[in-house]
């Protein structure tokens, strides 16, 4: 035997040698170079120690990482094109089995029609270059295709491997596709309000003017049936403009909190004479279905319009289903459909058994003038009015056809955090004498519908005060101090609001009475097309009776 | 067990931590450890003496005495030489005057890379001048 302190090192690294890292040897205190290699063995077996148990969290992260990914992640033999390794993820879509994927080339999970770009992508790894998003269609282990990104680094220490994910994009392409169709439907709807506003005052003028020749000549005469036919074709294009102005979400609303099933109920008379005798309507309404705000015309609108579009596509006869329940959106459903807000919503769904939609027409449903009816049956603007008025309303509207089968629209409208109100009354007859002798302050920036609403005015009796600014009104209202009984102003001024005009004049005179007139929405007392509650406005384009009706009404009133 | 070689002048005021004691002379922050097995919480002890002794924003010249160190965990060698050390030393000096101190401050230099220049001495005074010499680069 040497010296035991030489022996007991041996020791300590035989131990080492054969695995026992725990075993620590002891020094002799006598701080030699035998003390340093037993201290140096020691902290060599610590730091060993701390670095495998570091070594083997970090591996079983990454195993936990690459197994538990959302991504699609495997290896791949580049030589034979095999995978050779797949996650949770991979297996959840091309598996079920291990089996189903390890050894089988990823080529087989390639759609046939994207076979070419497949094997240029995989040219490339053969030749040692990595790729990054190439785009694929493949299919999975249901049948289902999809679209993914794969991208592979060929692995460093072989040119035999290569490290690949694939990242699903069919849910954001499809997203995409839906985001750019809701832009597409602002732009237009943008470019149709706008041509709305303009046209309505253009009918104002045409129609009032109209109306006035037209009571100059007998009933009985030619130039009068003409003077019809004109005054005809000129409500059927405020009609269009009115639904322009729906689709734009610019149409002047009067919501409340109602109740669908009353709503539906209201409406289901009128659309069981609408739709004949061939088509049955079928109810399930839900009796505790969650209030809405809307507005009750509007509403009225939106099932009409669905309801023609069912019977146009049931010549033959069908069933009409209407259906009212509560709905969550959950953040899946948002995550899926664009311009979708999560929530609780009252839903209404509306069934046909018609002859459906292809795909292609359901993307363009809502497209304002998009028709699939033969020229002169539709004017294309049913459906982008539901779409513009359910976007008004905050909703969301949605459709599944199949050919053949029939169509569903679903219609989403965010529940009122209220409990219901009474139904709105309808309109008051408008008064028998429209005549009076009142003074009326006529702001108007647009010189034609100036000059005819102080001519419909004017005619009536009153004492008409025509202003083409707010400035020229506020200097009158001056001129006429007390004289002035009532102020009608345009919305939309040049320099200026009719807001603006009228609460200056109320400083003075705070029991003024104010009309708002506009053919428009985006301004200072109707907000997203709500008006504000108690003003008193005057929708354009309007008739001479309209005018002074509203006239009549506001000077009449007690308040 | 070998006799520490760093002994503070009389007038040094010295903070005395759980690992050892700390002292400024000179403008380099001395240490002699005293500890037979370094741990994790010695070096923190004596990491929060320079604090006391320079503040905390200082980078200072240290020059460590291990006389007193026949062992050291991987803890305390990787603190000494983490990125919170380097907030506080700017170069250390090592007086190792045994094979178990020298074998332990090669150690903590071969194996752990401080982020900071060091470098092992014989003796106190070729440590202090080594220091000395880096002093345009260090605060304090």
């Amino acid at each position: 035997m040497g010296d035991p302190r030489l022996e007991a090192v041996l020791n300590q690294l035989m131990r080492f040698a054969g695995g026992d890292l725990a075993f620590r040897g002891e020094t002799s205190g006598s701080d030699d170079e035998l003390d340093a290699i037993v201290v140096g063995l020691n902290m060599l077996a610590d730091d060993f120690l701390l670095q495998q148990s570091r070594s083997r969290a970090a591996m079983q992260d990454m195993a936990d990482l690459f197994q538990r990914a959302p991504v699609m992640l495997f290896t791949l033999d580049i030589t034979s094109g095999a995978i050779l390794r797949a996650n949770g993820a991979m297996l959840d879509r091309h598996g079920p089995r291990e089996s189903d994927i390890v050894g089988v080339g990823l080529r087989d999970h390639v759609d046939p029609s994207c076979a070419d770009a497949f094997d240029e992508s995989f040219t490339l790894l053969r030749g040692g270059v990595d790729i990054r998003g190439h785009e694929l269609t493949l299919t999975s282990h249901d049948g289902n295709s999809y679209v993914a990104l794969l991208s592979a680094v060929v692995a460093d220490d072989s040119r035999r491997r290569a490290r690949c994910t694939l990242v699903d994009i069919q849910e954001h392409r499809q997203m995409e596709a839906k985001l750019l169709q809701a832009q597409k439907m602002e732009a237009v709807g943008k470019l149709a309000g706008g041509v709305a506003h303009d046209f309505n005052n253009l009918l104002t003028v045409i129609n009032n003017y109209t109306s006035l020749v037209r009571m100059s000549v007998p009933d009985d005469t030619e130039v009068a049936e003409d003077l019809d036919c004109v005054l005809e074709a000129s409500r059927k294009a405020a009609d269009l403009t009115g639904q322009l102005l729906a689709f734009s979400r610019r149409q002047v609303i009067r919501p409340k909190v109602l109740q669908l099933n009353e709503l539906v109920a209201r409406t289901h008379r009128m659309l069981a004479r609408l739709l004949g005798k061939n088509i049955d309507i079928g109810l399930v309404l839900d009796p505790v279905c969650w209030a809405t705000r809307i507005d009750a015309g509007q509403f009225e609108q939106i099932l009409v319009n669905l309801a023609v579009n069912a019977r146009d596509a049931m010549p033959g006869g069908g069933k009409l289903m209407i259906e009212t329940s509560n709905v969550v959106l959950d953040d899946d459903y948002v995550r899926t459909h664009a311009d979708v807000e999560s929530g609780e919503y009252a839903m209404l769904a509306v069934s046909d058994t018609g002859e459906g939609m292809s795909p292609e027409v359901v993307a363009r449903a809502f497209e304002p003038f998009f028709t699939t009816k033969p020229v002169g049956s539709g004017t294309g603007l049913g459906l982008a009015t539901c779409y513009g008025i359910v976007r008004q309303a905050g909703g969301h509207i949605w459709i599944y056809s199949e050919v053949g089968h029939g169509t569903v629209f679903k219609i989403y409208l965010p529940r009122a955090g209220q409990p219901a109100e009474d139904f709105p009354e309808p309109d008051a007859a408008p008064p028998d004498d429209l005549r009076g002798t009142e003074t009326i302050l006529l702001l108007e920036d647009d010189e034609q519908v100036r000059a005819i609403g102080a001519r419909v005015l004017g005619d009536a009796g009153y004492t008409v005060l025509p202003a083409s600014s707010g400035a020229q009104a506020k200097r009158l209202f001056a001129e006429r101090a007390g004289a002035v009984d009532l102020l009608l102003t345009d919305i939309v001024l040049r320099k200026t609001t009719g807001h603006e005009v009228a609460d200056a004049l109320r400083v003075d005179s705070p029991s003024l009475r104010v009309i708002y007139c506009s053919g428009y929405t985006d301004n200072s007392i109707v907000h997203q097309g709500v008006l504000d509650p108690d003003v008193d406005f005057l929708a354009k384009p309007f008739l001479s009776t309209d005018l002074l009706g509203a006239v009549r009404k506001a000077l009449d009133r007690n308040t | 067990m070998v006799a520490e070689v760093l002994t503070p002048p009389d007038e040094a005021e010295v903070i005395e931590t759980c690992g050892g004691r700390v002292w400024l002379a000179n403008g380099i922050v001395h240490e002699a450890v005293d500890i037979a097995h370094l741990e994790l919480k010695h070096v923190r002890c004596l990491a929060q003496g320079i604090r006391t002794l320079v503040g905390d924003d200082t980078q200072s010249l240290l020059l460590a005495d291990l006389g007193g160190v026949r062992s050291a965990s991987s803890d305390a060698r990787a603190y000494s030489s983490s990125a919170e050390l380097r907030a506080l030393v700017a170069a250390q000096a090592f007086v190792v005057t045994s094979p178990v101190t020298r074998v332990i401050a090669s150690f903590f230099v071969r194996v752990f890379h401080p982020p900071f220049p060091v470098r092992l001495f014989a003796g106190p005074d070729p440590a202090s001048a080594w220091l000395h010499g880096l002093r345009p680069a260090a605060s304090a």
